[in-house]
């Protein structure tokens, strides 16, 4: 299974407001891009391609905790442990 | 470099006040110095350079106090009530800048002026307030001793000026500790190196800025549509829909979930409880309300009340990213209305958190090590997460009282005093001053641009190892941990962008590509520059920084981290990775981007090709 969490802001955009956005586990097999496991993982309220070709420049992904530079654009594959952000930086 | 003078953006004027002779006296400003050195720290860096020669310590009465906006500040572009504190300052002894946003410097342009520089020492504890253009210096018996908070309501007050904006130190500020700050619209805080002291160190209690002339502008019409332009872009970028949907806590989940969340003082990256601190759930768990800056769209800045026990009750602002790690998970509290309380606590006291939480950490790990006991500490149980020793801590450090007196001088200095053990442990960089509040051993870029800083704090902005920044030609970020160099050639990038983005008066959170802020610049100014010109801008502030830096006493072996940020890390995603190797290869190498020597000197055709009367 692939586990992604999806935090706020950006789970917000995908239609789920309540604080610690929301996490779901998907089959997978091979390597798949991420940005298509959310678009077809019906866990979302909105047209989550529409969506992610204006909003995918900002989210940042980390996969087993490690920060990709890719963004939704990354590749993962069974078994990963995947987090979508806004953000992740100082202030 | 544009021919054309500068038309708008500016109020013609600085105002200086010398506190030993009382006297407060309006000068023109040097437009062409303005158009090299375009805004508040940039400006601040020049002025510094020409007035505070090498043998003036950072207490001396030569010494200059500045608070300097930028060409935007007082305008319509979002974010741009910001200003600058500039001087010389006590953690480093060297240059000291650093950033308030709030409401403050749009107050400064609208009061007539376009910075204020403080010199000398008032024989007796006074503030300064500037109506309309219209200048006193005041007593100040009447606030001695007040905290931040209480000082700020106390004056707007007693000079029936409720929308006047306040700059003011607190009891940390009075007692000067090495690390107190300046706090201005109550929620804002111009924070690194011991501004706060240097105030102290002048008997400056406060400035009151209030006024309502209007920032000239010199193509309005062509202005009013890159404004607009900029407003909707800043909430659009990552930094900007981050901010203004959760937060800069909303960065606590994220920093926590890739190790550079820093916790017990960099014993551990592992801190379970950060859901309840993350940005959205503190603000679903409190009462909040939206308090934004002058002309920010993105209204990120909120008050929250305490809803639950602990602190029931407690009003406060919403901590920044740093306070709830700092307060937090670094010196090991797991509730977050205990965090909520302490950081309200640091703030009326006026102290830097970052400074002040790594000089908490750093006792509470020894304490808990057995090389500090009771009797060292007042008796104070400096245990992980013992929330009432720190509250005791806290104004015994603002006070300068008992064990609270060696916290009070800075990580570096109580750790030296301490010993080696402490050393081993103290979390500091540029022998002198605490990082920003991030395991930096896994982010190298934010460690790349406060272990080359000549600002006091942060080089500039730098993730450069985490994000794309296209419109300075950087498609793809280097390859974390694997090319420190190729880090390096993009910090240096990224430093001339956000040198003038800390110098223009606007917020560091609504920052949009350079095109933008560009068009908006020439509309205002009247100027012709290209986003080339800003960048060699950038450049031409942080050398002249550096060049104040050398004549103050920088080394080269001044730029690195502690033993400590130099370890691997002990545990999470980045467990086992160091940069012990690679960061003096990655500090030379900046240096060489930056058209300086391999000892850090800038080299004199830099200087003479940008322009640097020295």
């Amino acid at each position: 299974m692939l586990g992604v969490h999806v935090y706020q802001p950006v789970a917000s955009h995908l239609g789920y407001d309540k604080p610690g956005g929301f996490r779901f586990e998907v089959p997978v097999e091979g390597a798949v891009r991420l940005a298509d496991v959310l678009a077809a993982c019906g866990q979302c309220d909105v047209d989550v391609s529409k969506l992610l070709s204006s909003y995918g420049a900002t989210c940042m992904v980390a996969v087993n905790r490690a920060l990709s530079t890719q963004g939704l654009q990354t590749e993962v594959s069974d078994g990963d442990e995947v987090s979508v952000f806004g953000l992740v930086s100082g202030g | 470099m544009s021919e054309a003078q500068i038309r708008g953006g500016y109020m013609g004027k600085l105002l200086r006040v010398n506190l030993s002779t009382g006297e407060a006296v309006d000068e023109p400003l040097d437009m062409e110095k303005a158009k090299l050195y375009l805004g508040g720290s940039a400006m601040g860096g020049r002025l510094l350079l020409e007035e505070v020669p090498a043998d003036v310590g950072a207490y001396d009465e030569d010494n200059r106090l500045m608070f300097l906006p930028g060409p935007f500040s007082g305008t319509a572009v979002p974010g741009s009530g910001t200003y600058t504190v500039v001087t010389k300052g006590p953690l480093t002894n060297q240059a000291a800048t650093a950033q308030a946003n709030g409401w403050f410097g749009a107050r400064i342009k609208a009061a007539g002026y376009d910075g204020i520089i403080v010199q000398g020492i008032s024989p007796k504890w006074v503030y300064l307030v500037i109506n309309e253009g219209v200048v006193e210096i005041r007593d100040a018996s009447d606030v001695m001793g007040m905290d931040t908070q209480e000082t700020q309501a106390r004056l707007t007050e007693a000079l029936g000026l409720p929308k006047a904006s306040v700059a003011c130190i607190g009891p940390a500020g009075e007692k000067m500790v090495r690390f107190a700050n300046i706090s201005s619209d109550y929620a804002h805080f111009a924070s690194t190196n011991g501004i706060g002291a240097v105030m102290g160190s002048k008997r400056l209690k406060a400035i009151v800025a209030h006024g309502t002339a209007k920032v000239p502008v010199y193509d309005a019409a062509r202005f009013k549509e890159a404004a607009k332009a900029w407003q909707k872009g800043c909430q659009e970028t990552i930094m900007g829909s981050t901010v203004s949907a959760v937060g800069t806590g909303g960065f606590l989940s994220p920093a926590a979930v890739t190790g550079w969340l820093p916790v017990k003082n960099y014993t551990t990256t592992v801190f379970d409880e950060h859901a309840q601190f993350n940005g959205d759930a503190l603000r679903a768990s409190t009462g909040s309300t939206r308090t934004p800056c002058h002309a920010c769209p993105l209204h990120h800045s909120t008050r929250l009340e305490v809803l639950t026990e602990p602190y029931k009750g407690l009003v406060t602002d919403e901590p920044e990213y740093e306070g709830l790690a700092g307060f937090g998970a670094n010196i090991g509290v797991t509730n977050v209305n205990e965090t909520l309380k302490l950081c309200d606590v640091n703030d009326r006291m006026g102290m830097d958190l970052k400074e002040c939480s790594f000089v908490i950490s750093l006792v509470m790990e020894l304490y808990e090590a057995g090389a500090l006991t009771k009797d060292d500490t007042d008796g104070l149980e400096l245990t992980w997460g013992n929330t009432e020793a720190v509250l005791a801590l806290l104004p015994k450090i603002a006070h300068r009282e008992g064990f609270g007196d060696l916290l009070a001088e800075g990580v570096y200095r109580t750790a030296q005093k301490i010993g080696p053990e402490a050393l081993k442990r103290a979390i500091y960089i540029r022998e002198g001053i605490a990082p920003h509040l991030h395991d930096v051993r896994g982010m190298w870029g934010y460690l790349m641009g406060q272990v080359v800083s000549n600002f006091g704090s942060i080089e500039g902005f730098s993730p450069a190892d985490m994000l794309p920044e296209a419109d300075i030609g950087l498609e793809t970020p280097p390859e974390r941990f694997t090319d420190p160099l190729g880090l390096a050639d993009a910090q240096a990038k990224w430093a001339r962008k956000y040198a003038f983005v800390d110098a223009a008066g606007t917020c560091f959170f609504t920052t949009v590509a350079l095109p933008g802020m560009v068009e908006a610049l020439n509309a205002l100014t009247g100027l012709d520059l290209t986003d080339a010109d800003i960048l060699e801008g950038g450049w031409r502030h942080i050398t002249t920084l550096k060049l104040f830096n050398i004549r103050h006493g920088f080394k080269r072996e001044q730029d690195t981290a502690s033993p400590r940020i130099l370890e691997a890390n002990p545990d999470g995603p980045n467990v086992g990775i160091s940069v012990a190797k690679d960061l003096a290869s990655m500090v030379e190498r900046y240096y060489m981007n930056m058209g300086w020597d391999a000892e850090g000197r800038p080299t004199q055709a830099t200087i003479e090709s940008l322009g640097i009367a020295v």
